[in-house]
């Protein structure tokens, strides 16, 4: 863990000059604001989503985890043999074609 | 020298390293982006451009704007009412800031070299996780991005969903795309990526692995660079759109649009923290160029000329650690080359294509990036295979 000193050094230095313009906006000094009766009202509107985000969202989690779990055997299958290769398309074969079944069945969008 | 004062000596290593790293990024690279950035689209545009700028009567075709833009945007009014809780916004410019900042710890900006009997390089924070550690950074600067974006409303909250969706996408894109070259490399190390690129394999190295029955062949005919670009040329344009969508940089920043968002996430913010988005646009600018530097142009290294050879052929005339010295000079100057050859590359998209939506950015990663990197994958996979596990 040693070499996230260096880490926690660059956090200290670019975080504390942040910190204090954080401090700085949030009394309002960061920058001079309008009054308020000139400003727009725009900030009340709401917003929603539609279905397709969380589609969009699922599909995410499930390949990005299995993404993970490829670097890993991209990392650790070393000398590569015959079997490394099909296990690993073993496991790709699946999420291709729950990718595709997905993208077909219009869970991305038109 | 105790343990203790080992260890006091090299924390005062590291805060100097810290310091220099931030002032070179912060006070050289950011306004060169900047400068260029604008140079740049003029001259695309056929404009002359920035250039008015003068201190004591020197202009230096401009170079002092980023100054000056600085300053103006410094006293930028807000347009937010009083009645905003501006603790809670102030908050999002400044974690993109923060979490664009720490993945140059892990940008290695050298190699090793050895001086006396000490040995150094370039690098504050050799971390494990490497590009992993830069991809979780990147994550958290597009989660800030929702954040400031959110805590707005309006048209900031509109702003946060196209981040979000976008920043999404990319993020899947990147990962894949980048899968292959983590195959060939087998490593998260950017330095280790670079290490392994500094060699160069035989041009007609398949048909021969391939008729040696996978056993390591004697490398005839001639070499060429074992560059991530020459061994997987897709993976770099792969990588490089894909990275530019996760970063949200221009053309797929529709989730800050002038025309019809009035800046979208950061339409709320003025001053100091309308500065701070600029200035991640032009940190992640930079990362994803020395990214693509490292991880496809061989880092630092010398064409034809391994590290080893470099210092050796060196040190027979002028001895071991001035051979180091200016080993490491034309290391510095072989990175600068490919480092700005990618910034321009960047900047050259940015100012010829126009804004895509967020949903062509999301079509793009989903539908062409990410079956494109499959392919490129399984490609991969089979040509390793039938070189028996490398290309070198």
């Amino acid at each position: 863990m040693a070499e996230y000193v260096g880490v926690l050094i660059l956090l200290a230095l670019i975080g504390l000059p942040t910190l204090f313009c954080v401090a700085l906006a949030a009394r309002g000094q960061g920058s001079p604001s309008l009054a308020e009766a000139e400003s727009s009202a725009s900030h009340e509107a709401q917003e929603t989503a539609g279905l397709g985000f969380f589609l969009a969202a699922v599909a995410f989690v499930i390949l990005e985890g299995a993404g993970l779990l490829m670097v890993v055997w991209a990392l650790a299958s070393g000398p590569r043999g015959q079997a490394g290769w099909v296990q690993a398309a073993l496991f790709v074969l699946p999420l291709a074609v729950g990718f595709a079944y997905a993208w077909r069945r219009g869970a991305l969008g038109r | 020298m105790s343990s203790e004062e080992t260890l006091g000596s090299a924390l005062w290593v590291l805060v100097a390293a810290a310091t220099t790293l931030l002032g070179v990024l912060l006070g050289v690279l950011v306004p060169l982006v900047a400068w260029a950035e604008r140079k740049q689209a003029a001259l695309v545009a056929g404009r002359p451009g920035i250039g008015r700028t003068e201190i004591a009567g020197v202009g230096l075709a401009g170079l002092f704007q980023p100054l000056a833009d600085t300053l103006k945007l410094l006293g930028k009014r807000g347009r937010e009412p009083a009645s905003v809780r501006r603790a809670r916004l102030a908050w999002g410019p400044a974690l993109i800031v923060v979490a664009t900042v720490l993945p140059f710890a892990a940008i290695p900006w050298s190699g090793r070299y050895t001086w006396g009997d000490t040995s150094f390089s370039l690098l504050l924070a050799d971390v494990e996780g490497g590009i992993l550690y830069i991809f979780a950074l990147a994550a958290m600067a597009g989660l800030a991005t929702v954040w400031s974006g959110a805590a707005q409303g309006g048209v900031g909250l509109i702003g946060a969903f196209r981040s979000a969706a976008r920043g999404l996408s990319g993020d899947l894109a990147l990962l894949f795309s980048l899968l292959p070259m983590l195959l060939i490399f087998g490593s998260l190390r950017l330095a280790e990526m670079v290490e392994w690129q500094d060699s160069g394999f035989a041009l007609f190295g398949l048909p021969a692995a391939l008729s040696a029955n996978a056993s390591p062949p004697s490398a005839p005919g001639p070499t060429w660079p074992a560059w991530g670009i020459f061994l997987n040329p897709p993976a770099f344009v792969l990588v490089l759109t894909a990275a530019s969508v996760r970063a949200g940089l221009p053309p797929f920043d529709a989730e800050s649009a002038d025309a019809e968002l009035m800046g979208g996430t950061r339409s709320a913010h003025a001053g100091v923290s309308l500065g701070f988005f600029a200035l991640a646009a032009r940190l992640q600018t930079i990362l994803v160029a020395a990214l693509l530097t490292l991880v496809f142009l061989g880092g630092w290294s010398i064409p034809w000329f391994p590290q080893t050879t470099l210092v050796a052929g060196i040190a027979e005339y002028l001895g071991e650690g001035v051979a180091n010295a200016i080993c490491l000079g034309l290391h510095l100057a072989s990175f600068a080359c490919k480092f700005v050859a990618m910034v321009f590359l960047q900047l050259m998209i940015r100012s010829s294509l126009p804004r895509l939506g967020y949903e062509r950015s999301m079509d793009l990663c989903w539908k062409i990036i990410l079956p494109a990197a499959f392919i490129d994958l399984a490609l991969t996979a089979v040509v390793l295979n039938a070189l028996g596990g490398g290309f070198a």
